[in-house]
C-alpha cells in the first residue's frame, strides 16, 4: 500500500507572526484519488499547499512526498503545483507555450537543452486544455480564464504524479471550470495521478472528488465523500466552519 | 570618411570595434534576466563596487580590471545575500553596495594622490584605448559568460518567469539566484573599458528595454535586445569618431535613441492595428 502513497501531511502546524494558520492537520493522498480540499477564506488552505509542495516550512510536524521526507524529494518534477491566480505579469515577453516548457526544466536535470521530448510534452500540455491554438500568444494578452489553463498546461507537462491545484477555478467561468474538472478526473482515472484540488465552492465536490477535507485552520473532515454524508450535512458542517473561523480568524492566510 | 576607413585600419580602431561588439552581445544578454526579474539597477551597484577595485588595484600597482573583478563579484555575493535575508528590502541591498562601493573608491583613490586620466578612463570609459590585454580579457570572459548562458537558459527564464514554481518544479534557486548575479558582474568587469563605471549598467539594461517594446516572446526578446546591442556599440563608436565625441557617452546614448525608437514603433504598430480594427 505504502508505495501507493503520495502525499503524507503528519501533524502540521504553521504559525505566522505568532498566529497559527495551519494546526495540527494530518492526511494522506494515494495514487488515483482525487482528492477535494475545502474550505472558508482564511482557512489555512492555500498555506497548506504551499506547506504540501516546500514553499512554506511546517512549524511543526512533518511532510512527506513518495514515502520521503521533503527535504530529501530530489525529482521535485513529480508534483505539479498550480498556484492561486495571481495578477498575471502582464509585460512578460514570453509565449504560452515558453511558459509552459518552464516545467521541463526541473525534470530535465540541469545543463540538459530541451528536446523532441519536452516539445511533445508542451504540445501534448496544451491540447489537454484546448490551448494549442494560443501557443505562440503572449501569456499577457491572455483572459483570467485562459492564463490559469496555461498554469494548469504548465503544470501537466512537468508530468507530474502529484498535482495540487489552488482555486483553479477563480475567474474562470462555469463550462471551463467542468471542463477543468472533466480533464482532472480524466488523469486520474487514466493516469492514476493523485490530485488536490482547493476551493471554497463545494457544489462540484461530490461529483468530481473521491476524498474530502474539510479545513478550517484545524483539520474538520478528512475522509472518503459517501463518509462524508449528504450535502445538507456538509453545508452545515461548512457554515459552523465558516462562523467559526470568522470568530477566531483575524485576518489569516 | 577617408579617415574613417583609415582610422578603422588602425589597431586601436581594430581592438575598439572587436571589444565593442562582445560588449554589444555580452551585456544585453545578462541584463535580460535582470530586468525580467527587476533587478535592473544591479548593473549600476556592481559597477560602483568594480570603481573600489580599480582604485584598490591602482594604489596596488596591478592590473585594474583584476581588482574590479574581485570587487565586483564580492558585491554581487553582496547584494543576493542581503537580498535573500529580507526580500522586500532588495533594493535597500542594493544601495548598501552602491554606496560601500563608491564610498571605498573615492577614499582609496585620495590614498593615491594620483588621480590619473587612465582612472578618468575607468568611470567614463576609453574604448580607444583597449589594450591587447584587455581586449583578451573582455573576449574570453564574455565567452565564458555567453556559454555559461547558454547551458543554463531554460532554468534561467523558468526563475525569471516566477521564482516559487522554479523552486517547487525542482531548481536549485538560490545557487541560479547567485550565478545571474556573479554572471552580471563578470559581465560588468568586461564592459568597464568600453563604457565605463558609469554608464556600464546602461549596456545591461537599455537595449533590453527597446527590445521589450517589440519582441513577441523570450526568444526574441534575447535576440532583439543582443542586436540593439551590437547596432548601439557600433553606431556609437562610429559616431564618436566622427562628430569627435566621448565613446562611452554615445554609445550609452545610440542605445537610448534605439530605444526610443523601439517604443516610437510600437506605438505606430499598436495605432495602425487599432485603426484596422475600425
Amino acid at each position: 500500500m505504502s508505495d501507493h502513497l503520495v502525499l503524507e501531511i503528519d501533524r502540521v502546524s504553521y504559525s505566522y507572526g505568532g498566529e497559527p494558520v495551519v494546526e495540527d492537520v494530518s492526511l494522506s493522498v494515494n495514487r488515483g484519488e482525487f482528492v477535494g480540499l475545502i474550505g472558508p477564506n482564511g482557512s489555512g488552505k492555500s498555506t497548506l499547499m504551499q506547506l504540501a509542495v516546500g514553499l512554506l516550512r511546517p512549524t511543526s510536524g512533518e511532510v512527506r512526498l513518495f514515502g520521503m521526507p521533503i527535504d530529501r524529494v530530489r525529482d521535485r518534477h513529480r508534483i505539479g503545483y498550480v498556484p492561486q491566480a495571481t495578477a498575471s505579469r502582464t509585460g512578460f515577453p514570453a509565449t504560452v507555450a515558453e511558459v509552459v516548457s518552464t516545467s521541463r526544466a526541473g525534470r530535465r536535470g540541469l545543463f540538459h537543452r530541451s528536446n523532441q521530448a519536452d516539445r511533445r510534452a508542451v504540445e501534448h500540455a496544451l491540447q489537454s486544455v484546448g490551448m494549442s491554438a494560443f501557443r505562440h500568444r503572449l501569456i499577457g494578452e491572455l483572459s483570467g480564464g485562459q492564463h490559469q489553463r496555461v498554469m494548469v498546461a504548465r503544470a501537466l507537462a512537468g508530468e507530474p504524479e502529484l498535482l495540487l491545484l489552488d482555486e483553479p477555478a477563480a475567474g474562470v467561468d462555469a463550462v471551463a471550470k467542468l471542463e477543468l474538472l472533466e480533464l482532472l478526473r480524466k488523469l486520474v482515472e487514466e493516469r492514476g495521478l493523485a490530485v488536490v484540488y482547493v476551493s471554497h465552492d463545494f457544489e462540484t465536490l461530490r461529483r468530481y472528488f473521491s476524498k474530502v477535507v474539510l479545513l478550517n485552520r484545524e483539520l474538520v473532515f478528512f475522509g472518503t465523500r459517501e463518509e462524508l454524508g449528504d450535502q445538507h450535512d456538509i453545508q452545515r458542517q461548512l457554515v459552523e466552519a465558516a462562523l467559526a473561523a470568522d470568530h477566531h480568524d483575524h485576518g489569516g492566510r | 570618411m577617408e579617415s574613417l576607413i583609415e582610422a578603422i585600419g588602425q589597431g586601436y580602431m581594430q581592438r575598439a570595434i572587436l571589444a565593442g561588439l562582445v560588449v554589444g552581445v555580452v551585456c544585453p544578454a545578462v541584463g535580460v534576466y535582470l530586468v525580467l526579474r527587476r533587478l535592473s539597477l544591479v548593473g549600476d551597484g556592481l559597477g560602483h563596487a568594480s570603481f573600489a577595485g580599480v582604485a584598490g588595484a591602482w594604489l596596488l600597482g596591478i592590473y585594474p580590471l583584476l581588482g574590479a573583478a574581485v570587487f565586483a563579484v564580492l558585491g554581487a555575493v553582496g547584494i543576493e545575500r542581503l537580498r535573500s535575508w529580507r526580500r522586500e528590502y532588495g533594493d535597500l541591498a542594493l544601495a548598501i553596495v552602491f554606496y560601500s562601493g563608491i564610498a571605498l573608491g573615492v577614499v582609496l583613490t585620495s590614498l593615491s594622490r594620483r588621480m590619473s586620466a587612465n582612472l578618468f578612463g575607468y568611470l567614463f570609459g576609453s574604448i580607444l584605448t583597449v589594450t591587447s590585454l584587455d581586449l583578451l580579457v573582455i573576449s574570453v570572459t564574455g565567452a565564458a559568460v555567453l556559454a555559461v548562458l547558454m547551458l543554463v537558459r531554460g532554468e534561467l527564464f523558468a526563475l525569471a518567469y516566477d521564482e516559487d514554481l522554479a523552486r517547487v518544479s525542482g531548481l536549485p534557486v538560490g545557487a541560479l539566484n547567485y550565478l545571474v548575479v556573479v554572471l552580471a558582474a563578470v559581465t560588468v568587469v568586461a564592459a568597464l573599458r568600453v563604457v565605463g563605471i558609469l554608464l556600464v549598467a546602461g549596456m545591461l539594461v537599455i537595449p533590453v528595454a527597446a527590445s521589450l517594446q517589440l519582441a513577441r516572446s523570450f526568444r526574441q526578446t534575447m535576440i532583439y535586445a543582443v542586436a540593439f546591442g551590437v547596432v548601439s556599440v557600433l553606431g556609437g563608436l562610429l559616431s564618436s569618431y566622427l562628430l569627435d565625441l566621448a565613446p562611452g557617452g554615445t554609445i550609452v546614448l545610440a542605445a537610448v535613441l534605439g530605444f526610443l525608437a523601439a517604443a516610437l514603433g510600437r506605438r505606430a504598430g499598436s495605432h495602425r492595428r487599432r485603426t484596422e480594427k475600425i
